[in-house]
């Protein structure tokens, strides 16, 4: 029994108890859907489910009730302007210089220094200074001394949405490194000579090894699909030294799914143990996870054991790339297990490389098939580290909970829109906390 | 003993079919131990390899138990007839008993076996009067038959049965409801598998059903716990010998089952009345590699470990041991040096002389200097009953028993050495963990045992 209270930015459900009050606070912006069951002797019950995966039931005595509470929160889940979001509200009173300075903390150049570049084979570039080349990309790449602005250019024109191949790690004990890009825009037969250059670029980049390998992280079958609408992968014949290979990780629709049935396995009332094995087998979910950590302990051992650079791409190459980039990262530098490098590895190979936030975890009401768990399933795969090596990250899980929490919960400006050119555009640094 | 060097291995922990291939010049014999253990040993010359395999054939199934290892084994640190008195059953139950009240009875937990009531529904007035004396005027008891329903009913047909109503009245029975070997030796066989996909893991793990037998055992103590602690009621537990699931749910269920050893005395008292040991000699004959499918053998006491283990997990503050004892058990339920688990019952253990003629691992364990290996850093003396939950989620493969040779344990060892430094006060070391890379890998030949002792 209590009060339920609707602000604009929150739930509030305050139990009736006369000794502690204890209060229930949920977000809007962590609703995922809301629920109008059948109707009881107690009262018209709603469920609402968030993102977090905690699940609320509300029982209201009257229905007329019930239903203007399920309308307003229908309305107040599902924002339609940036400015509703919980960011531009959210004031914890800190002075203008201590809200710039926070925005400050994390500093990408000053991680490529930190790598070691730029160097004799590395260097930073501003042809994409205007967004002018890739509307997704960061102001500022880093890209091989050999590639020239015309070769960059004209490869980002045989790529997906301009992605071209760009900079995520460089391992300096032996040059080899981590690039990304989305998938070549070669359809059965077509070919961009600054595309093969770029590919060559990346090896001349790393003078201890004579090949690159170039590692599409689809199932082959949807590469080979996407080949049939002018897209699809390298052809080993055409780009020379390098070694293709498929992963197999598959779509962000299949994802959506996997969540959505291995959340309905936790909603089982007194499951036996082999419905929920079987349960969770049928999901599909931890062979995803898997899929992802082999995806990256690949790129990892190639990088670490054979000193071979690595071209990384999906089909956009901002979700599974994302995903895959990141885990080979933190399996190689001990630097990006701890908490400033965390918060920069996100920054890097999520933020800055344009994963689309807004899309994937519906800050703003939209196409409900762009919803999908890819940073979830990246924080999984950090947890399923740290559960096998409890001594070697600096952070705990409540951190990790913390992150997958505000990745929702638009508390902070950081995970807004879907690039930082639509960041810039929307001036989210003078108005955010971070 | 066969002594391979950084490898101790005796002879009865490894099963009587070891495998042996031949190769050119060289040959190849596979062990594969009650503990779970693989090794495979490369002899060069045919021959020796031939000789060693036969000898080892004869040594591992040793007939008489009096020619088994502990009747030899003679530690410097021990003297015999040792440890024998140190938990012996009297002190147990006159701990128990003064912990009753002055003022009511406490519940009080008894076990048995079935009643032969037979096909002709046969009656006994003592049984039915010993019951009767438990429970005062109005007040209920339950009996929990650990075989399901449909179990009972078919054991009336060879003489057995369950108590019926109109007998017992005061007394509620409830039944919980296996081929428990089969399952066992199916998980190790899929844990063995290190190039399975996720799907077939899943399914491998569903099939074989020992998460369910944990989930079953742990439910069916909670009840018994329950119905003493929330019902406040006398609780009579029996299958059907009342010496494996009997034996299994009276030992969980006990509250203060959190200082050892206390639970491993109910399941084998070193002074007491004969049958009311469980048959480890039957039970723990192979283990999980043995092609012959003993009638008698079943993983009861492993099932035992693993039902304490998930406690350990959920409650890390609660048991005044860590897992390392429960492995140690484990492996010397299976094959020991010392005596405490060696024939059937008290009776054989007297024919055989076993408190004369070998050591207690009890009094092993319980030196200083050993004992403090098998404490838990985190423990809290707590007078409060423990809850488990016995949801699927909540029980977790034993990953410390059934991966123990597949996977090094070095990064847990290392965050538990690290739990002792906090909880000790010392300074931690410098942090050098995992290295630079993370990485593992699979089957680490240069990976010591956990318990080499």
């Amino acid at each position: 029994m209590g009060t339920l209270y609707l602000t604009a930015t929150h739930v509030i459900f305050v139990e009736n108890g006369s000794e502690t009050r204890k209060e229930t606070w949920v977000l809007h912006s962590q609703i995922s859907s809301i629920e109008k069951q059948a109707t009881t002797a107690t009262g018209c019950p709603l469920l609402i489910r968030c993102k977090n995966f905690q699940v609320i039931q509300l029982v209201i005595p009257q229905e007329r009730d019930c239903h203007d509470v399920y309308i307003s929160l229908i309305r107040l889940a599902r924002p339609v302007k940036y400015e509703e979001l919980y960011c531009f509200s959210f004031n914890p009173k800190l002075d203008k210089e201590e809200r710039e300075q926070g925005w400050k903390l994390v500093d990408l150049n000053e991680e490529y220094n930190r790598m070691g570049i730029p160097n004799n084979y590395w260097q930073i570039s501003d042809v994409n200074r205007d967004y002018g080349v890739c509307d997704s990309y960061p102001t500022e790449v880093y890209v091989p001394k050999s590639a020239t602005a015309h070769i960059i250019v004209g490869s980002s024109k045989f790529r997906s949405r301009r992605r071209f191949p760009a900079l995520s790690y460089y391992c300096k004990d032996n040059n080899a490194s981590i690039c990304r890009s989305s998938q070549p825009l070669s359809g059965f037969s077509a070919r961009c000579l600054e595309d093969e250059q770029m590919l060559q670029a990346i090896r001349k980049a790393n003078p201890g090894s004579d090949f690159i390998y170039v590692v599409d992280t689809r199932p082959k079958l949807n590469a080979m699909a996407n080949r049939a609408a002018g897209k699809g992968y390298e052809n080993e014949d055409n780009y020379s030294n390098i070694k293709f290979q498929f992963i197999g990780i598959e779509n962000i629709h299949v994802m959506r799914n996997s969540l959505q049935k291995m959340l309905e396995v936790c909603e089982l009332k007194s499951p036996s143990m082999s419905d929920f094995l079987w349960g969770l087998e049928n999901s599909g979910w931890l062979k995803h996870i898997k899929a992802i950590m082999d995806a990256g302990i690949f790129i990892a051992k190639a990088v670490a054991e054979e000193g071979v650079s690595v071209l990384v791409h999906c089909s956009d190459g901002w979700d599974r790339t994302a995903q895959v980039c990141s885990v080979a990262s933190l399996l190689l530098d001990p630097y990006y297990r701890t908490m400033k490098g965390f918060m920069v590895l996100i920054e890097k190979d999520w933020v800055s490389f344009g994963h689309k936030f807004n899309h994937r975890y519906g800050n703003l009401d939209g196409d409900p098939k762009e919803i999908s768990p890819v940073i979830d399933q990246f924080i999984e795969c950090v947890w399923q580290l740290m559960e096998q090596f409890p001594c070697a990250f600096e952070f705990n899980e409540r951190f990790l909970i913390h992150i997958q929490h505000h990745i929702y919960s638009c508390q902070f400006g950081n995970f807004l829109c879907n690039s930082q050119k639509e960041r810039r555009e929307l001036k989210y640094e003078r108005i955010n906390e971070n | 003993m066969l002594a391979v060097p950084g490898i101790d291995l005796l002879f009865s922990s490894v099963p009587q079919s070891a495998e042996f291939r031949l190769a050119n010049s060289s040959g190849t014999i596979t062990l594969r131990c009650k503990d779970l253990k693989v090794l495979q040993l490369e002899i060069p010359g045919m021959e020796e390899c031939l000789n060693i395999a036969s000898s080892i054939e004869a040594l591992s199934s040793v007939d008489s138990v009096m020619m088994m290892y502990p009747f030899f084994y003679r530690p410097q640190s021990l003297k015999l007839e040792e440890g024998w008195h140190l938990f012996p059953l009297q002190q147990y139950f006159q701990q128990i008993a003064s912990q009753v009240s002055l003022e009511g009875r406490d519940p009080a937990m008894l076990r048995s076996s079935q009643p032969l009531t037979g096909p002709n529904r046969k009656r006994c007035r003592e049984d039915e009067m010993l019951l009767g004396t438990v429970l005062e005027e109005g007040e209920r008891g339950f009996i929990i038959d650990t075989r399901s329903a449909q179990a009972a009913k078919q054991a009336r047909m060879t003489g057995g049965g369950t108590e019926p109503k109109s007998s017992y009245p005061q007394w509620r029975r409830l039944h919980r409801g296996r081929p428990l070997q089969e399952s066992f030796i199916k998980l190790v066989d899929a844990c063995n598998d290190t190039a399975i996909n996720m799907d077939r893991w899943l399914n491998r793990l569903e099939s074989c059903r020992w998460l369910s037998h944990v989930k079953a055992a742990l439910s069916t103590a909670c009840l018994a716990a329950q119905c003493m602690d929330r019902e406040e009621a006398n609780v009579l537990v029996h299958g059907a010998e009342g010496t494996d699931t009997t034996l299994l749910v009276t030992a969980l269920a006990q509250p203060g089952c959190a200082t050892p050893p206390l639970p491993f005395t109910s399941m084998i008292p070193p002074g007491g009345s004969p049958q009311a040991g469980h048959p480890f000699h039957l039970r723990c004959a192979r283990s999980a590699y043995s092609h012959a499918r003993l009638k008698q053998e079943a993983p009861l006491f492993l099932l035992f470990l693993d039902c304490v283990w998930q406690l350990s997990r959920q409650f890390p503050f609660s048991l005044e041991f860590g897992e390392r004892l429960l492995l140690t058990l484990f492996d010397d339920a299976y094959a020991s040096a010392y005596g405490t688990f060696l024939c059937n019952n008290e009776k054989e253990r007297c024919l055989c002389k076993v408190k004369e003629n070998t050591h207690s691992l009890w009094a092993w364990l319980n030196q200083p200097g050993e004992r403090k290996k098998y404490l838990n850093p985190l423990y809290l003396p707590n007078a409060l009953v423990i809850w488990p939950s016995v949801e699927p989620q909540s029980i977790q493969l034993w990953q410390g028993l059934f991966f123990r040779w597949i996977r090094s344990s070095q990064y847990l060892d290392e965050a538990w050495a690290e739990i002792q430094r906090l909880v000790e006060g010392n300074e931690p070391p410098v942090k050098d963990s995992a290295g630079n890379r993370l990485s593992q890998s699979l089957s680490d030949p240069t990976a010591q045992p956990e318990n080499g002792r």
